[in-house]
């Protein structure tokens, strides 16, 4: 485990586009809160005082779900960096230098992995942060409610990070997964979940589960001018993210142990 | 002898396609093992399959008596069809991340770089390297950890010709020291030039496997010409000789047993057949394997 790790940071920190990519992310990250601060001057002091968006406990609702959004970022980092080892065939040379299949499937759900603890940690003290900055007065326990949202949260980048990851290991090339992941993400699952399915399976489908069932997306917030916001984790989102996170997870694996290199 | 490597009816289909059709080969400890074959012909997908990569359709291998685990592998230096590196990496932090996954101290890469002479250039990304820079960063790669067994898949495949000469020099050093290599190629030269052992094949099915020498044949052939060549022809026939090919008047052609370049002459000489053109030749590899794959 060490030793695979080890081997993915050695592969990985000097991969100029990965850096950058990761960069972007995180910059995309402190700029949703940077909007947020504009909101804070002026007239979005009062868009603010309306709505509460940067309100304590109200700004991890809203955080939370820009964060899932930005979740797509990070599945095209995986995305690249898996079908980089197809594409330059180091996949297969790793194999043959003494890696097995199963070692192969875990050092890329252990690439996953921490990119899932990384970013739920850097989302979770920047919006504590945040949340202090806006909110001068309040105290730390006043920080705190809510934060049982970051462990949706988890869930919900850890199950796009698998996605991601089983679309580049089918597909093998990085501008094909990247745009078959994009395309999946918008409009096609909204064509198979309105048009096809007629609605019927909104709380099912892995797109809504993950980008708005575990995670709910603010507008009743914002229709309640803030009184009114996702407080817990629904059992039934949490439970078909887990399930797609084994599905995800284990059709990858199917993959690698079976086909060939 | 000991065993390193057996196949027994390893076979791959692709489809319809039958890509290697029940290969059996048997590789002994310190031999250079060459499997020749015209490209297409399946070298590449039967060492896919002995290096774990390419899953058989059926039929079986065993490397070290061991059976077909992956730890075998750690035991093995490969390199499967080209090099293959990170190309955003350099030589030196590529041969690390093998050294990692072979378990072998880092310490090593430097003394591979060394046999392979790219220490100087182990920093520059592996991506800026030349073709025959990266075939020796490829056998770099493959000496970690100083395995028992190479694997070469065409190893002077696209090189210039003072490339070629010194991956084979590197190859004879290599097998001087006692390691057992497997070459695929489709170079009969280069395997007449490296290996100790042959194995033919073509279209997936395997023709002959043995010593160099005996797939060679120690069969002489002699080149005749005469003035006459329909009655050449007829007079070396009636003296049970093959006639193996007829190039405007000159016929290649092997003995039969008892028969030397002298007594033909004698004997073709008595029968008033004036040759003005005989010459012995040593078969090559490159008549057998045409006989062969034929």
């Amino acid at each position: 485990m060490k030793k695979l790790l080890q081997i993915e940071w050695i592969k990985l920190w000097p991969y100029k586009a990965f850096r950058i990519l990761f960069i972007v992310y995180f910059l995309l990250l402190g700029l949703s809160l940077l909007i947020g601060r504009s909101l804070n001057n002026g007239e979005g002091e009062e868009l603010n005082k309306l709505f509460k968006i940067l309100s304590v406990p109200n700004i991890w609702n809203y955080y939370l779900f820009v964060a899932v959004l930005l979740n797509i970022v990070l599945g095209i980092i995986v995305i690249f960096v898996i079908s980089n080892e197809y594409s330059f065939k180091t996949m297969r040379q790793n194999l043959i230098d003494g890696l097995n299949r199963n070692q192969l499937f875990v050092s890329k759900l252990l690439l996953i992995s921490i990119l899932t603890f990384l970013s739920t940690l850097v989302v979770y003290i920047s919006g504590l942060i945040a949340g202090k900055v806006y909110n001068p007065d309040a105290t730390f326990s006043d920080l705190l409610e809510r934060n049982v949202l970051i462990g949706g949260y988890a869930i919900a980048c850890f199950g796009t990070l698998s996605m991601a990851s089983l679309f580049a290991i089918i597909l093998k090339r990085s501008g094909l997964a990247t745009i078959v992941f994009i395309l999946f993400i918008f409009p096609l699952d909204v064509i198979l979940n309105q048009g096809l399915l007629k609605g019927c399976c909104n709380d099912y489908l892995p797109v809504s589960v993950l980008f708005k069932g575990i995670i709910e997306w603010p507008g009743n917030m914002i229709r309640s001018f803030g009184e009114e916001a996702q407080t817990a984790l629904a059992w039934l989102p949490v439970t078909m993210g887990l399930v797609y996170i084994g599905l995800f997870n284990f059709l990858s694996w199917f993959i690698i142990r079976r086909r060939d290199l | 002898m000991e065993t390193i490597l057996n196949t027994a009816a390893l076979t791959k289909h692709y489809g319809p396609i039958t890509a290697v059709n029940g290969i059996d080969l048997h590789v002994e400890r310190g031999s250079v093992y060459g499997i020749l074959g015209p490209n297409g012909s399946g070298k590449t997908t039967t060492l896919g399959m002995l290096l774990g990569a390419i899953h058989p359709s059926s039929g079986s291998f065993s490397w070290f008596g061991k059976g077909t685990g992956d730890e075998n592998r750690k035991r093995i230096g490969a390199i499967l069809e080209h090099p293959i590196f990170y190309p955003y990496l350099s030589g030196a932090q590529n041969l690390r991340i093998t050294a990692r996954i072979k378990g072998v101290p880092e310490k090593d890469v430097d003394r591979v770089l060394q046999i392979v002479e790219l220490s100087a250039r182990k920093n520059s990304p592996a991506a800026t390297y030349s073709l025959g820079m990266k075939q020796r960063m490829a056998i770099a790669a493959a000496l970690l950890g100083d395995p028992e067994v190479l694997v070469l898949d065409e190893p002077t495949n696209g090189l210039d010709p003072q490339g070629i000469a010194e991956i084979r020099g590197l190859i004879r050093e290599v097998a001087a020291s006692g390691k057992t290599i497997l070459i695929a190629s489709h170079l009969l030269d280069e395997v007449e030039k490296v290996c100790t052992h042959v194995a033919v094949i073509k279209n997936g099915n395997l023709l002959a496997q043995g010593h160099v020498n005996e797939i060679l044949g120690d069969e002489q052939l002699l080149e005749i010409a005469s003035a006459d060549p329909a009655g050449l022809k007829l007079q070396l026939e009636q003296l049970h000789c093959s006639v193996r090919s007829d190039e405007s008047g000159l016929f290649l052609v092997g003995l039969p047993e008892g028969m030397d370049a002298s007594s033909l002459n004698k004997k073709l000489v008595e029968s008033g057949q004036a040759i003005h053109h005989l010459r012995v030749r040593k078969k090559k590899l490159e008549e057998s394997f045409l006989e062969i794959t034929a």
